[in-house]
């Protein structure tokens, strides 16, 4: 019985014709899966692509159905610089406020950042904002 | 919300259940190689020291066994005491939020969004669109000060900050540079994010105006990303002399309260966001979208500069899906420019990253010292907000 099954097809490592067999038919079936899968990827990935589309279709449309297009033509921005970023000037100025309030620091400069503005209150980056800008208009 | 924060700070906001399959889909996404395998098939761990908090995992794992920690609770006790609550929405959450109800993606639930949080309980709804062009605002003019200081314009000398700048809006991208590129951090914009900005001025400007003790007010933001409840436990936001923000929540944390307090989402009527802190442009509305935060800066640069409007708005030339995409646009200067600047034109080279892990080539020219490029967007997310990890999941697809 074994010598019929077990004849090697002269391999060293004495892998037998139905080992052989089974290996090349796993061989194939792995390709075809392979295949079937990398199909399916490929299938999946242009779902997420199209689904993600559509979201930023949203955006897109909403932007263009709005009368304001612009950053700078918002008039409730331009109404927070006038009247208190930058008293007086409706674009940013560097003044003490918009480095306070609107600019910040990375990586190793965080900590002195964190005790800078604990050491210093909001009304004194009022005061000094508006005596900028008062020097600024002169 | 010191104790989620403190927690938050220390473990991340992301974390795996214990009873994680072990299928290694996470770790295919994840743009910053934090997630660690010890043996197929075993539960996977995150490494908080690595982690960018976007959530691309927990959208990605298909049994649902990632998780982001909550501020609902927080939220909640707020809306039931007598602080004043404030709320700022993300432009990318009404792209998102209807899916969460069942209706068709890509349907912009803006209005209703606004009429839910009314119903809510929240007490002022204002829009981080508002945020997004302060934020443009800030940007725009901090890229014109680093430019026309390496041009040699006086006036300029003493501006910080290197060219080519990069976006700084994108928390996950922030976090992603400060741990891979801490030397290269002063080409960052030092404009705080849409949500930061809005922030802090709601509770100065915004307290100012409305007659309200700014220890008495209580800052929600909805967010589609669970990296910005990172982003606002940073022991950095608190320029307004308090936390600028007290909770975060994601859009499907949203879904969530409108669901529980028995809201019919569907039926609402469509509302607009309260004035003062809440009328937005369209250039602010596409900061959820890739290429949008570049488009809308451009949108502002090109009016600073030449003193004209753009003919077309739209700037098809950074729109797209490509991981790296560069555009030059052509900008006439103004006569003032042209005065101090001594040219006519200035070409602005621009790049923009999706996916933070992409960044690599571009980050390669810039040590260097070869790159073309004078202003890059990044966002971590694989095409924008708009799929960051705090939106809707839909299993069908994902």
């Amino acid at each position: 019985m074994s010598t019929h099954t077990q004849r090697t097809i002269g391999d060293p490592k004495g892998i037998t014709r139905r080992e052989a067999l089974i290996g090349a038919a796993t061989a194939i079936g792995s390709i075809l899966a392979a295949t079937a899968i990398g199909g399916v990827f490929v299938g999946t990935y242009k779902k997420v692509y199209e689904y993600i589309a559509k979201r930023k279709g949203v955006l897109y449309a909403n932007d263009q159905a709005r009368p304001l297009r612009t950053s700078h033509s918002n008039p409730e921005i331009i109404a927070l610089y006038e009247q208190y970023l930058s008293p007086g000037a409706v674009a940013p100025s560097r003044t003490e406020l918009s480095h306070r309030l609107c600019h910040t620091v990375y990586g190793k400069n965080v900590e002195a950042h964190v005790a800078e503005l604990k050491s210093r209150s909001l009304e004194s980056a009022e005061q000094e904002t508006h005596a900028y800008m008062e020097t600024f208009k002169a | 919300m010191s104790n989620i924060r403190d927690l938050i700070l220390s473990e991340g906001v992301i974390s795996i259940r214990d009873d994680c399959k072990g299928c290694d889909d996470c770790v295919k996404v994840c743009p910053n190689n934090a997630i660690t395998v010890n043996g197929l098939g075993t539960k996977h761990v995150i490494d908080p020291a690595k982690c960018l908090s976007c959530g691309q995992c927990l959208i990605t794992c298909p049994f649902g066994r990632i998780e982001d920690k909550s501020m609902v609770q927080e939220v909640k006790e707020a809306l039931a005491g007598n602080k004043v609550v404030v709320v700022q929405e993300a432009p990318a959450v009404r792209a998102g939020l209807g899916e969460a109800f069942g209706l068709e993606t890509g349907t912009d639930v803006e209005g209703r969004m606004i009429a839910a949080l009314q119903q809510l309980g929240f007490d002022h709804v204002y829009d981080t669109v508002f945020g997004a062009d302060m934020t443009i605002m800030e940007e725009g003019h901090e890229l014109i000060g680093r430019l026309m200081r390496d041009m040699g314009v006086p006036g300029y000398e003493t501006v910080e900050g290197k060219i080519p700048q990069f976006t700084s809006c994108c928390p996950g991208w922030v976090r992603y540079a400060e741990l891979n590129y801490p030397d290269m951090l002063e080409h960052l914009s030092t404009a705080k994010s849409p949500m930061m900005m809005q922030a802090a001025v709601t509770k100065t400007y915004g307290a100012q105006q409305l007659g309200v003790d700014p220890a008495d007010m209580f800052s929600v933001a909805v967010m589609p990303c669970t990296s910005k409840k990172y982003e606002a436990s940073r022991p950095e936001f608190i320029s307004s002399g308090y936390r600028d923000i007290d909770a975060v929540i994601t859009t499907r944390e949203l879904a969530q309260m409108i669901e529980e307090a028995g809201i019919d989402f569907d039926s609402l009527t469509p509302d607009e966001p309260e004035s003062l802190l809440g009328m937005g442009s369209g250039a602010g509305v596409i900061f959820g979208n890739t290429g949008g935060v570049m488009e809308a800066a451009l949108r502002t640069a090109y009016a600073a500069l030449s003193g004209e409007e753009l003919e077309t708005f739209e700037i098809t030339a950074v729109r797209g899906d490509d991981a790296v995409r560069s555009a030059t646009v052509t900008i006439p200067l103004s006569d003032e420019w042209k005065a101090v600047a001594g040219v006519e034109r200035l070409d602005l080279n621009v790049a923009i990253v999706s996916g933070s892990q992409n960044v690599t080539s571009v980050m390669e020219e810039v040590a260097a010292g070869t790159s073309p490029y004078h202003f890059i967007e990044v966002m971590n997310c694989p095409g924008g907000c708009v799929n960051g990890g705090g939106q809707p999941i839909n299993h069908e697809i994902l």
